[in-house]
């Protein structure tokens, strides 16, 4: 393998591609970079053995070949390399002479032939959304996965569709938040998937402004493509929970909420508490919203919000994290809370297809 | 003039049963308090052949006259019971008149006594019950009393004597107990001829209890005063973290006699509650005083148990005396044997947690400069590549937590919702080395953190030292402590769950949650039996980040359960103890704030030294232990 590529192509596509790689892996090659020199192109790939990550930038290839490069180096190399052209030339023991400008290398590498070669893959069906919009679904509710990775199904968002509309929903068990967006292009059968949250955000990670992304997803494999990366991922197999279950049929009372104004009191409240345990109190009465929250250690603090709200007085008590949490996310200048009484699960919509669903804290 | 009087039978029969002199330890116990009643200020004993040759005891005290070594002799013959009301108001040692003659019978017993103010003394020689001789003879004031072949007409009490050691061991016991009340009387124990303590007279109880038990226990005792209309209570009792398997530590004396008292014993367990784990004991000497009234010393003649009138009253007393010790005490001074690596030290005191994936890692934060409150709030940094956290933040980094650090990744990272602006950063004053003789930390507030170890571990700087907390020993008692003081308010929040778990169970675990459902909703679970092993749980305390309630349900089962059973009559503590515990079972790093805001809930924790298992939550290795280990002293 030799060949030149731009220094700031080689750099943006290590970016891409390296940051699945761990530190603890036992096998060595997984710790590397694999590069493969084909036409006028160079292909790198990475691999943790759950997720593969492969980008395609243009090169001058002088000599077709694959090596491997360990990837924590030679992205260190590269980022700080000054002039705009990198050389690399391999030889049969995999040594890779790197050479930038002045600077001169040559790092150790691994056969390619170590490398896991890639499973094979049938999708069943293929969902095309622009990129944007996806990143968008992906920001709105990803941060309502569980972290505890104990209850599987729940450590991933679920990716369903049905009737040419796409839902995807994320949940710890205590919130729940999903957006319903039609996409670009369907094709194939309808059905349910869940994908590794980890997944998740490598996907996030290599999605920009413009351009398409393709999600194909097999039994128990996806791909995610745009232009120039690919990445392949393990599905999380099992059922996920019955979710439309638990977000109530119907609500007594609907409120309009500014979004903006509304994140600005919960913040400023919230310096009011400072465990984990804290809570945050709406009390909703005379069209007016305030915001309590107590601390044995702080102190206290309120504010409020006008609202329209004639209906009786409310008190609910929520994770101020939790209740946050959409507001962050939430493009939309307003949302719409959804609730019945102080104990059962209120809701807010902001409209585009984003409905999140929280339990409120109780006092017993 | 004489002071013996002869019991009339009213009295003695009011007695219970004589006491048995069961071994040669009983003999020197009844001549030791013989001596003690007697005022002397220095006693002596000497044995040979663990008591079965001789046993001797001297003392300097009041001595007797002619009359009185003769009446000594006699069943019944006391100088300490006049009326028969006396008897409720026992203060002293001796009250039957029946030791002297009981040993007497038994053995070849000599008495040299003399007062004070007598020219001579008196010596009586009685062999077997049988006076051979007495005579007057020059001797010192006070009284000697040889015992020579004890059980030597008894030779069916003789064989059930044990090893000579053994024998010795009782004896040195008992002689240590019964010096204890009295520091400021000399007692020495000679053994063949070997010196096997000699405790001189001192104002206070220390430098004995330094002879006794050595510095190691005697440096972590701490004493204790007490007193209300009924009782009052003193001596010491161990900082927690020390701990024995047996009773055999707990010294208490009542009315300045050894007692073995249930009362006590309860309260001495209520006082240092979750400090001290089920079957272990903490070492005390406790001296009560309290009405004679209402003490019943008769429950066992040949046993030392006590009961009192009003043992509820009793219990409480001692447990408040504790509580109050315990909850001004600092942390425990752990002796750090210089020939154990500091490793082998913690992992001595660590409590095992989920699997740790890394190796040991020590990461130093940036400095110790922590934002002022005059400096613009910036995050702080940290090696984890997000900022530090707050209510917030710390529910919004499922992103930066699955992402790893690498060289330019800045994009994902959620910014707080807001920075808390911490405390201002403790000047940490270093005094020097020199004149650093103690390890002790005022608090918990002063310490300076250093770094984390093993992401368990935060290194802290005090005053004269380095302080090492065990996160989440500590996360724990924080957490317990919050969680019993809401329970009782009953101010506990339960986050619903929007999808409720079901977990399985054994049997004997469902039945538990069954049968006590009450103690889990006064903490803020919400679970219901759904059959004979399946439990669904509907809500857990707010204060429960895990969003696996099952496993949090389980984990705190199998801290439960003993033997494969759940004990039903757990109470709320045990049952707040597990899920605390259970809480904390996830290995979390923590940022420099988090650590800083989990000092300061150390700090009003009422007892912050341990964990509610009774671990230590916090060791300090001072200066003093530092020098030594770099041989600079
Ligand atoms: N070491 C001693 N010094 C002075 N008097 C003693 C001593 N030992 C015994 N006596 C006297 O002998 C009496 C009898 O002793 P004892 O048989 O042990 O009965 P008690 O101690 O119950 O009175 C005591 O009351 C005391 O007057
Ligand atoms: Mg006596």
């Amino acid at each position: 393998m030799k060949l030149t590529v731009k220094k700031e192509q080689l750099q943006k596509a290590l970016q891409k591609v390296t940051n699945i790689i761990g530190s603890k892996s036992t096998l060595p090659v997984l710790g590397n970079v694999l590069f493969e020199a084909i036409g006028n192109k160079l292909i790198l790939t990475t691999t943790d053995l759950e997720i593969r990550i492969t980008t395609t930038i243009e090169a001058q290839v002088q000599r077709e070949g694959k090596t491997t490069i360990p990837a924590k180096k030679i992205s260190m190399l590269v980022s700080k390399f000054i002039d705009d052209e990198v050389f690399l030339d391999c030889n049969e023991k995999h040594h890779t002479d790197i050479v930038c400008g002045t600077a001169n290398f040559k790092m150790l590498g691994l056969p390619d032939d170590d490398f896991p070669s890639p499973v094979d893959f049938a999708p069943i069906k293929s969902i095309k959304f622009k990129e944007m919009d996806f990143l968008r679904i992906l920001d709105q509710i990803s941060y309502a996965v569980s972290l505890d990775d104990s209850r599987k199904v729940l450590h991933g968002i679920l990716c369903s569709i049905k009737d040419n509309t796409f839902t995807a929903v994320a949940t710890d068990g205590k919130r729940l938040a999903l957006v319903e967006r039609v996409p670009e292009e369907f094709a194939g059968q309808e059905g349910d998937t869940i994908v590794p949250l980890k997944s998740a955000i490598e996907l996030k990670r290599i999605l920009e402004k413009d351009g398409n992304v393709t999600l194909e997803f097999g039994d128990k494999q996806a791909r995610f493509r745009t232009e120039g990366v690919e990445i392949f991922t393990k599905l999380i197999e099992g059922n996920y929970p019955n979710y439309r279950q638990v977000i109530p049929a119907g609500f007594t009372k609907s409120i309009d909420i500014p979004v903006k104004t509304f994140i600005a009191k919960l913040e400023l409240v919230s310096i009011a508490l400072t465990d984990s345990s804290a809570f945050i109190k709406l009390k909703l009465a005379n069209n007016k919203m305030e915001f309590l929250a107590a601390s044995s250690n702080v102190g206290e603090g309120e504010d409020h919000i006008d609202i329209d709200y004639d209906d009786e007085m409310l008190d609910i008590s929520f994770n101020p994290a939790f209740l946050a949490d959409p507001f962050k996310h939430c493009d939309a200048d307003k949302m719409m809370l959804k609730l019945n009484d102080s104990f059962s699960p209120v809701a807010l919509e902001s409209g585009d297809g984003f409905l999140y669903v929280i339990m409120p804290m109780r006092n017993r | 003039m004489s002071r013996i009087n002869v019991l009339p039978e009213s009295i003695s029969n009011k007695i219970a049963a004589g006491e048995v002199i069961e071994r040669p330890a009983s003999v020197v116990k009844e001549l030791v308090e013989n001596s003690i009643d007697s005022g002397a200020t220095r006693i002596s004993v000497n044995i040979e052949q663990g008591g079965v040759k001789l046993i001797s005891v001297t003392d300097n005290g009041s001595g007797m006259d002619q009359d009185d070594a003769i009446m000594c002799f006699e069943p019944h013959a006391t100088s300490k019971i006049a009326k028969d009301e006396d008897i409720f108001n026992i203060l002293s040692f001796g009250f039957r008149g029946e030791a002297i003659p009981s040993i007497a019978s038994i053995s070849r017993f000599t008495l040299r006594t003399r007062t004070h103010d007598a020219l001579e003394g008196t010596e009586v020689y009685v062999q077997g019950g049988r006076m051979i001789k007495e005579q007057p003879m020059g001797c010192a004031p006070g009284t000697e009393i040889i015992i020579r072949d004890l059980f030597f007409n008894t030779p069916a009490r003789k064989k059930f004597l044990r090893a000579q050691s053994t024998e010795e061991k009782h004896i040195q016991e008992s002689l240590m107990m019964l010096s204890l009340p009295y520091p400021q009387i000399t007692f020495e124990l000679f053994m063949d001829g070997r010196r096997v303590f000699s405790s001189a007279a001192h104002d206070t109880l220390t430098p004995r209890l330094k002879t006794y038990f050595g510095s190691e226990l005697a440096d972590n005792l701490l004493p204790v005063s007490f007193s209300d209309s009924e009782i009052s209570i003193d001596g010491f009792i161990a900082r927690h973290g020390f701990s024995r398997n047996s009773r055999r530590e707990q010294r208490v004396f009542v009315n300045g006699r050894p007692v073995e008292a249930l009362a006590v014993y309860n309260g001495i367990r209520d006082g240092y509650g979750s400090l001290v784990d089920k079957g272990r004991f903490p070492p005390v000497v406790l001296f009560l005083r309290v009405d004679p009234q209402m003490v019943d010393v008769n429950v066992h003649p040949a046993k030392r148990e006590v009961r009192f009138r009003k043992s509820r009253n009793i219990t409480n007393a001692v447990c408040e005396a504790i509580r109050m010790v315990l909850r001004n005490s600092s942390a425990p001074t752990v002796s750090v044997d210089s020939s154990l690596s500091l490793k082998n030290i913690l992992d001595g005191v660590r409590i095992d947690y989920a699997p740790r994936e890394e190796n040991l890692t020590f990461e130093f934060h940036e400095g110790h400069d922590e934002p002022r409150e005059n400096q613009p709030v910036r995050p702080v940094p940290s090696f984890r590549g997000f900022p530090a956290s707050s209510v917030f933040a710390r529910q919004s980094q499922n992103e930066a937590e699955t992402i790893k650090a690498i060289p330019d990744d800045t994009g994902e990272n959620t910014p707080p919702v807001h920075a808390e602006s911490p405390d201002q950063t403790p000047s940490a004053a270093v005094p020097p080395p020199d004149n650093v003789n103690m390890i002790e930390f005022t608090g918990f507030g002063d310490l300076q953190i250093l770094g984390f170890l093993d992401r368990t571990y935060i290194l802290c700087v005090a005053a004269n030292g380095m302080v090492i907390i065990d996160q989440h020993a500590a996360h724990e008692r924080v957490m317990y402590e919050k969680l019993l003081k809401a329970a009782e308010d009953k101010s506990i929040l339960s986050q619903q769950l929007l999808l409720p778990v079901t977990v399985e169970l054994s049997r004997s675990e469902a039945a538990f949650i069954e049968k006590r459902r009450e103690l889990f909703e006064s903490l803020g679970f919400d679970v219901e039996a759904l059959g004979d092993t399946t439990v669904m749980v509907n809500a857990i305390p707010a204060s429960m980040h895990q969003n696996n309630a099952g496993t949090v349900i389980k984990d705190m089962l199998s801290d439960l359960v003993e033997d494969g059973r759940v004990n039903k009559d757990l109470d709320l503590a045990a049952v707040a103890r597990a899920s605390c515990i259970a809480a904390v079972k996830a290995h979390d790093r923590l940022t420099f704030e988090e650590a800083r805001s989990l000092l300061r809930q150390m700090a009003r924790c009422e007892l912050p030294y341990s964990c509610p298992h009774g671990r230590p939550t916090v060791i300090n290795v001072s200066y003093k232990e530092l020098e030594k280990r770099f041989g600079r002293r």
